[in-house]
């Protein structure tokens, strides 16, 4: 079984480390942690893409990725997400253990050390990000953030999320505004950048084979530099979403063959809270699963939906379904999903049901382990939500929810909006 | 039963291949540190497979485009019900999948394997089709098939085919088309079951946590006799000369996204193996992160973050494709073609060779650490006629002169396609 095994290096930065024999590889992840603001959002966003490209040692992205090379194709990736209210910038590598090395090579402590480096030392010139350099990241940034409509699933998702949370720090989009990305300079994602690493929390989490220890060496080394102070970090935290006044309606038209309907609904339960699990389970049994209400009945039997699904933001107690449709059935598919949620809040759910649901969860919960990439994103959620608990530990919480206890949250549900994407009208 | 074990000394791994008395090859890969086991059951009938004849009929049989993936949906119903229903009770997560040359049923799970792939054999084994049931998936398979032309990516990589293919049917969308699949009734999914779910055209391949000799037994006492029949899979006859140089078709997307793609002459077996690594290599010195080119195209705003390339090979087809979004996509194949012509008269470089060539071996390391690679690469590789060991065999013994025999025949300019999506004419 692996566990998380966490320490404080410096203030607000913390190495934490599963080790696992079964991989053949190290992954090694550091994550910023800040508010998610508007005024911030946009610059912050573009900071990870500039530290992927080299460091002082190696300022030519050609030749930096040719050594990457040497280290058996390691590969060096960037993320920036959402996660409640915060924004998380990540930068990560990845390569095989030095015990499948053809030579005696120390992959892991150079992918260690290359990492730091990129972090801490970026290509700049006179202590700046290189304006080129920076407006061709720009350009990359909108790029995707325009690209977001390519996906029309996950663009009417983000939508929801946007109307919803309208005026809170969530309803924002992680990378900012395309307006926000061109008005920025060099200077001013230079001052993003090391204001991020006086004062925000950073996650650093090692998952492989290899020797954490030395990893954990090379980062407390290297992090040395920033000097930090109890007094400099800002702790984020995720508030939970406040209703609407009233339900909302939007459609959005494009030129779409099949429409894409979401509905969203707040809880009021916390992500750090017992009752959780209850909202899990719940979430499971209306459409988590091709046994669940909203597949057997609104898919299968009725035929009104390709997929119709349900899932959570468990950092903002929002529910969310989410279904392509096509345009003849969009009345008649929400009238179904809304008719079955009313059947779980009427307790009109078998043992079966709850029982399938409950071995579908546990199951998804004894595999995290079996790859580097959910245990990794497992327990950044863990970290970031403020627990500790192993998979397992959340399995026996699942397995001791009760029928009431997912009638009850599904009683929790609050009809907020409802949002179509849809063809053009003719 | 024939079995024997096959073992690689640089993994420290080995897995067993079993040749049982029905016909079905068998091939069971244990990793015991690991908390899941995945299982897939195959059969080699995928969405080119339009053309067949089986045993004594004589004449080839032509089936509607996207057979192969309706037959995929409607295995999962029987008489008493649903598939799903059966690995709900063990709280394994079942899926099946229809590709070019295969169809595959799947489970993966942590808790009660013998039961779950009792599941898995008895619902593939049992066919139950009627008139009534094959109407309705017409209709969820029609909405799938719509959601699809909705999506960018999709139709930029099968307009490319389009363009690379005159007669091929790799061409077809996986899933046919909303009048093709209108043409399927129950008879005629009777008929591809019977020619192709014969255990002597399947694999079933077991990687993960679990007992050997449990998975044996219940494999025992859960295949259905095969009678051995003769299958012909009709290849089309394809030239080499594509269909057309470019092909463009307007989506709501923000900027236009492109596949550009070089025909090559299909392979099969080991030599085709050894040309799919070598070319790995070869386009990734010519377009990787690594090479000047992929630098000046980002630089310029040519390409961003989406740029790659790939390999795209199987039963009867190997293209090379390069993909992004670009505000030009022609200009970028113009600079791809003036990089290749750069290349041919200045040569690759050798030292960049070896680096490519490391970074190949590290990559198929890494493939060994999931479960579901493992049991994905032992059907691929059954599949393509070699042993999912050869990976590392040939990637090692790749030499410089070796890419360069690849690359002097390869990668024609005369060969090549370009697939554009761009943005609606209004929305511009």
């Amino acid at each position: 079984m692996s566990v998380l095994q966490s320490e404080e290096l410096y203030p607000g930065v913390r190495f934490h480390a599963v080790s696992d024999e079964r991989f053949k590889t190290n992954q090694i992840e550091i994550h910023l942690v800040t508010a998610l603001r508007e005024e911030s959002a946009a610059k912050n966003a573009l900071i990870p893409s500039l530290l992927r490209k080299g460091y002082d040692k190696y300022r030519d992205f050609t030749r930096f990725n040719k050594y990457l090379n040497l280290l058996y194709g390691a590969s060096v990736e960037y993320e920036v997400e959402k996660f409640g209210d915060m924004q998380i910038l990540s930068l990560s590598i990845l390569s095989i253990d030095d015990r499948f090395a053809l030579g005696k090579e120390n992959i892991t402590e150079q992918i260690s050390t290359v990492l730091f480096q990129m972090l801490l030392h970026p290509v700049t010139e006179n202590g700046m990000f290189l304006p080129a350099e920076v407006e061709v990241e720009k350009q990359s940034l909108i790029d995707e953030i325009e690209a977001e409509i390519n996906d029309k699933r996950m663009f009417a998702l983000r939508r929801t999320t946007q109307l919803l949370c309208g005026g809170e720090p969530y309803g924002l989009s992680e990378y900012g505004t395309v307006e926000q990305v061109k008005a920025l300079d060099a200077k001013q994602v230079t001052r993003a950048y090391h204001e991020l690493l006086s004062t925000a929390q950073m996650e650093i989490l090692f998952v492989g084979s290899g020797d954490s220890e030395s990893c954990k060496r090379i980062a407390k080394e290297q992090l040395r530099v920033l000097s930090r102070g109890k007094n400099d970090l800002r702790e984020v935290k995720t508030e939970i979403h406040s209703p609407l006044a009233e339900p909302m309606e939007q459609v959005d038209r494009m030129e779409v063959s099949q429409s894409k309907m979401v509905l969203g609904f707040s809880t009021g339960i916390p992500c750090d809270s017992e009752q959780l699990y209850a909202l899990r389970l719940m979430v499971v049994v209306l459409g988590g699963t091709p046994m669940s209400k909203l597949f057997a009945n609104v898919r299968e039997k009725l035929s009104l939906c390709y997929y119709c699904a349900a899932r959570m933001d468990r950092t903002k107690g929002i529910v969310k379904i989410d279904s392509g449709v096509e345009n003849e059935n969009i009345e008649k598919a929400k009238t179904e999903i809304l008719r079955q949620i009313e059947e779980m809040q009427n307790g009109n759910i078998t043992e079966e049901e709850l029982n399938y649901a409950k071995l579908s969860m546990i199951n998804s919960y004894r595999s995290v382990n079996d790859s580097n990439a959910s245990i990794e994103s497992y327990y950044l959620g863990q970290i970031l939500c403020g627990t500790a608990n192993t998979p397992e530990e959340e399995a026996k919480k699942i397995c001791a929810v009760t029928k009431e206890d997912v009638v009850w949250a599904a009683n929790q549900l609050r009809y907020e909006i409802c949002y179509l994407l849809t063809g053009k009208e003719n | 039963m024939k079995k024997r074990i096959v073992r690689n000394e640089k993994l420290q791994e080995k897995y067993y291949y079993i040749q049982h008395p029905s016909g079905l090859t068998i091939l069971l890969y244990p990793m015991s540190d690991y908390s899941s086991a995945y299982a897939l059951f195959g059969t080699k009938l995928g969405s080119i497979d339009t053309v067949f004849k089986s045993g004594d009929d004589p004449d080839f049989t032509e089936v509607p485009e996207g057979v192969a993936h309706f037959l995929e949906h409607k295995l999962f119903e029987s008489e008493d019900g649903d598939a799903f229903t059966l690995f709900a009770k063990t709280g394994a997560s079942a899926n099946a999948f229809t590709s070019f040359d295969r169809t595959c049923y799947l489970f993966s799970t942590t808790n009660q394997f013998a039961e779950s792939l009792k599941a898995l054999l008895t619902f593939v084994q049992s066919p139950y089709f009627t008139q009534e049931t094959v109407e309705k998936e017409q209709g969820i398979i029609g909405q799938e098939i719509r959601m699809y032309e909705d999506n960018p990516g999709w139709r930029v990589f099968f307009n490319l085919l389009g363009a690379l293919y005159q007669n091929h049917p790799v061409q077809v969308d996986i899933a046919g088309t909303v009048e093709s699949i209108s043409k399927i009734d129950a008879d005629l999914l009777y008929k591809c079951y019977h020619t192709f779910y014969n255990l002597n055209n399947m694999v079933l391949a077991i990687a993960g946590n679990f007992p050997v000799h449990v998975a044996e037994q219940v494999i025992e006492e859960n295949l259905k006799e095969s009678k051995r029949v003769k299958l012909v899979q009709k290849t089309a006859d394809e030239p080499m000369e594509i269909e057309k140089a470019e092909v463009v078709q307007q989506l709501s997307v923000a900027q236009p996204l492109f596949q550009i793609g070089y025909k090559e002459s299909p392979l099969s077996g080991y030599e085709w193996l050894k040309a799919q690594l070598e070319t790995e290599i070869l386009l990734e010195m010519i377009a990787g992160e690594s090479s000047p080119l992929y630098r000046r195209l980002y630089d310029e705003g040519l390409i961003n973050q989406e740029f790659g390339t790939e390999v795209f090979s199987g039963r009867g087809y190997f293209a090379n494709i390069f993909a992004g979004e670009s505000k030009d996509p022609r200009r970028v194949a113009e600079e791809i073609k003036k990089e290749i012509a750069g290349l041919r008269k200045k040569g690759l470089s050798e030292q960049d060779f070896l680096c490519c060539k490391k970074a190949l071996y590290g990559r198929i390391v890494r493939g060994f650490n999931k479960v579901e690679n493992v049991a994905n690469g032992l059907v691929s590789s059954y599949f393509a006629g070699v042993d999912i060991y050869d990976n590392i065999k040939a990637a090692e013994g790749i030499t410089y002169k070796d890419i360069k025999q690849r690359f002097s025949c390869s990668l024609d300019e005369s060969r090549m396609a370009l697939s554009i999506v761009e943005p609606l004419a209004e929305s511009v």
